[in-house]
């Protein structure tokens, strides 16, 4: 038995619902404003992760441990952008990095402001960094375990991190250095 | 909302074996991924998929069988019509997940592991929205081709945007690569409740592409089934 509506339709049973062409039009509309306006104003996601200053860094590290992650960064770069909203930026993430190393945020103001502050200066003297991001992983006693030029991905990040934090605790001496993930 | 067009349709798709055997497929194989590696995650964008198999052919099929302009001698409108099929789908895509995310979190508890409650939520949530979508899109393509002409009609087009969008990519031609971002936001529309967990705002550019992308379809569905000549003489 073929279906029937609970009632019968006025008019033309064709009858093209004007209402939904408004709405798809209004909707077409909005969506090409709200990508131009994104485009220019992406959206932008909050920090988690709980940075430590440098100057307390080999302090907290020989307190609880753990290696300490320096990530070079500066406002104007892309991939620094790109790791801060996939990466720190993401709860469960966020929180891990925060497990495996003391994380201490190094951002170079060269462009901005014309020089660093000499902590920062001889933090990148230390490290050789001349390109952003740039990730050092030091373990205790200051040595480098690992480093890593560039953004690769949240998940390569992530795995990379893990790797030399595991190198660190237990103990690597001397610099390792591994291919870029 | 006319439940007899709704019962009746999925009456149908649930009754056809190869369509039944794809939703198993679909299902189980996930399912076992889930409880093995103890995390939800394999089991997200379920929707969509199954939207898709259950609205493949939704007109397109029962024109070319003749069962369409016998439905039409009823007291029925087009436009019922379509609406009707597609919150068909969108239901039961939704019901699906649904109950395979809650086997999955049996699974889960079972194995001792208690899965996020804001996750399932958002699970759940963008599931129903791919399907909501990927249902919209399926429906207008199958007023278009008879059969299940509009499969083929989305796996074409599907494999016409990735194609322009790697020799854009290779060129480095920017504003034909986000032409093809936008055409493949367009043929699977998805929406990301992933600022829920992250307690952001959402991208209201997400949202608003996702329910244009929707609105539109059944629009053009409308409008195409409206204009269609349907008699067995036409046949």
């Amino acid at each position: 038995m073929p279906p029937a509506e609970p009632a019968t339709p006025r008019g033309s049973s064709r009858r093209d619902p004007m209402w939904l062409w408004i709405v798809a039009g209004a909707l077409l509309v909005a969506r090409i404003a709200t990508g131009i306006y994104e485009e220019k104003f992406p959206p932008t996601r909050p920090d988690l992760v709980s940075w430590v200053p440098a100057a307390e860094a080999p302090a907290r590290a020989a307190a609880t441990g753990k290696p300490i992650l320096y990530d070079f960064s500066a406002d104007w770069c892309g991939p620094c952008q790109n790791m801060s909203r996939e990466v720190f930026a993401d709860p469960k993430l966020a929180a891990a990095v925060s497990s495996f190393v003391v994380p201490v945020h190094v951002v170079d103001r060269q462009r901005e402001e014309g020089h660093n502050s000499a902590l920062v200066d001889s933090l990148q003297r230390a490290h050789a960094v001349s390109a952003f991001p740039t990730l050092v992983v030091v373990g205790a006693g200051g040595k480098m375990i690992d480093n890593n030029e560039g953004y690769p991905g949240a998940q390569q990040f992530m795995s990379w991190l893990a790797a030399a934090s595991v190198r660190a605790r237990a103990g690597a001496r001397g610099v390792v250095t591994t291919p870029h993930p | 909302m006319n439940p007899t067009l709704v019962v009746a349709f999925l009456r149908l798709r649930l009754t056809s074996p190869l369509r039944l055997g794809l939703l198993l497929l679909l299902t189980l194989f996930p399912l076992g991924a889930a409880v093995i590696t103890t995390s939800l995650s394999p089991l997200g964008g379920l929707g969509a998929p199954i939207a898709l198999i259950l609205a493949a052919g939704a007109i397109g099929q029962d024109v070319s069988s003749g069962t369409l302009q016998l439905l039409l001698v009823r007291p029925v409108s087009r436009p019922s019509v379509i609406v009707n099929r597609w919150l068909a789908s969108v239901l039961a895509a939704a019901g699906l997940t649904i109950a395979v995310l809650i086997l999955g979190t049996i699974g889960l508890l079972l194995k001792g592991t208690h899965p996020d409650a804001l996750d399932l939520g958002r699970m759940v949530l963008e599931s129903t929205c791919g399907a909501a979508g990927s249902a919209a899109v399926m429906i207008m393509l199958s007023t278009l081709v008879g059969g299940l002409g509009d499969v083929a009609l989305l796996l074409l087009a599907m494999i016409m945007t990735q194609m322009v969008e790697g020799l854009a990519t290779f060129e480095h031609w920017g504003w034909v690569v986000r032409a093809s971002e936008e055409a493949k936001d367009a043929l699977l529309p998805q929406l990301s409740f992933e600022w829920m967990l992250h307690h952001t705002p959402p991208s209201w550019f997400a949202i608003v592409s996702w329910a244009s992308t929707l609105t539109l379809a059944l629009a053009v569905a409308i409008a195409r089934l409206n204009r269609r000549e349907l008699s067995y003489a036409a046949g």
